[in-house]
């Protein structure tokens, strides 16, 4: 007779892995390493599966993750080759965001702290509340607003050069598209 | 614009400023274009990094891919694992036999496949026999792939152990 962990635990993994790829993409910088992180932390699970209530995974897959995304940037012999950005011509934002941008943005990414970074992908990409992310990262929650904050500053400073200096047609219609995103969303930030 | 408000944006727009303090944002951007301003410019820097992450994505095939791949490993495991506790279970025989005969404890004609339909939850089983035919370990499998399986790890096993004994070792790579 088939484990029934098993099953929760395979169907867990096959749900949620693009997403995990990505976030331990987000951390550790290249599709490799990413898939190794990811890797070892469904071994990791998967050899203690019994211990875990397998039917609300993702928030274990993500912690798991996540941990060994930062166990592997702490491995004194790892060092990281950021590869090609992925630069699908297919934004989310429409497009609008051309291949220039995004190599900016990743290397601007790439430099900041490991733990702003965790922060920055799970509350930008996951859109975790700050608790989540504080507890994920094992921290306080005015801790996680610091490393957002100063995050999001560091990288507003690095890419403020070249955001000021893109055409103001360019900048304008970025900002109409954001502003009427922002509308369509109503009160919700 | 000062860190604090700056600061005010962000939370307001991570969703997480309280309800007293998200009204009085709202009354303070109507009232401020400065303000609003810089609220545009922090939207348009989250929307590229949104843009950013999204792109972090693989693809269908990638990750199928990689599904594939931590399938395999995780398969592996398994067999290592099932081989693990049949080798802890018949182990202390082994030393035993491995003492008394010099050349190992499995049998010179190696595991046994298949054997007795015991039943059809394990309808194929490896036996381990020592050089006089004793049965020291039986494993059962719910198909014949998976003793093969077994088996041939087993057979991969002992010669990696006889080439211990004899004192010569494999260098697999090269690098170093």
């Amino acid at each position: 007779m088939a484990d029934p962990t098993i099953e929760l635990f395979e169907t867990a993994v096959r749900l949620h892995s693009r997403r995990l790829l990505a976030i331990a993409r987000g951390i550790v910088g290249t599709q490799a390493a990413a898939e190794d992180v990811l890797q070892q932390a469904i071994l990791n699970l998967y050899e203690h599966r019994a211990r875990y209530d397998w039917t609300e995974p993702i928030g274990l897959l993500r912690r798991t993750v996540v941990n060994e995304a930062l166990r592997t940037l702490r491995t004194p012999r790892m060092s990281l080759v950021a590869d090609d950005h992925p630069g699908r011509s297919e934004t989310p934002v429409g497009g609008m965001v051309d291949r220039e941008t995004m190599r900016l943005v990743q290397d601007a990414i790439a430099e900041l702290p490991e733990h702003f970074r965790a922060a920055l992908v799970l509350c930008e990409y996951e859109n975790m509340p700050y608790v989540e992310i504080a507890r994920i990262l094992d921290a306080s929650v005015p801790q996680v607003k610091t490393w957002l904050h100063r995050g999001r500053r560091q990288l507003g400073e690095k890419l403020k050069g070249f955001m000021e200096s893109k055409p103001k047609g360019e900048r304008l219609k970025e900002k109409r598209i954001a502003r009427e995103k922002h509308t369509s969303e109503e009160e919700m930030p | 614009m000062t860190e604090t408000e700056l600061d005010i944006l962000e939370t307001w727009l991570d969703g997480e400023l309280g309800p007293v303090e998200s009204v009085e944002l709202q009354r303070r951007l109507t009232a401020e274009p400065d303000l609003s301003a810089t609220l545009a410019d922090l939207r348009l820097e989250r929307e590229v990094r949104e843009a950013h992450f999204a792109a972090m994505e693989p693809s269908d095939g990638e990750t199928r891919d990689f599904l594939n791949r931590v399938e395999a490993n995780i398969a592996r495991r398994r067999r290592w694992t099932l081989y693990g506790r049949f080798t802890r279970a018949t182990g202390a025989i082994a030393a035993c036999m491995a003492i008394g005969f010099g050349i190992g404890w499995i049998g010179r004609g190696g595991p046994v496949l298949p054997a007795n339909h015991t039943s059809p939850a394990s309808a194929y089983q490896v036996s381990v026999s020592d050089d006089s035919g004793r049965v020291l370990g039986v494993q059962h499998f719910n198909s014949a792939d998976q003793a093969r399986e077994f088996s041939d790890d087993l057979r991969h096993w002992q010669d990696q152990q006889e080439q211990i004994r004899n004192g010569y070792l494999v260098v697999r790579s090269g690098k170093f």
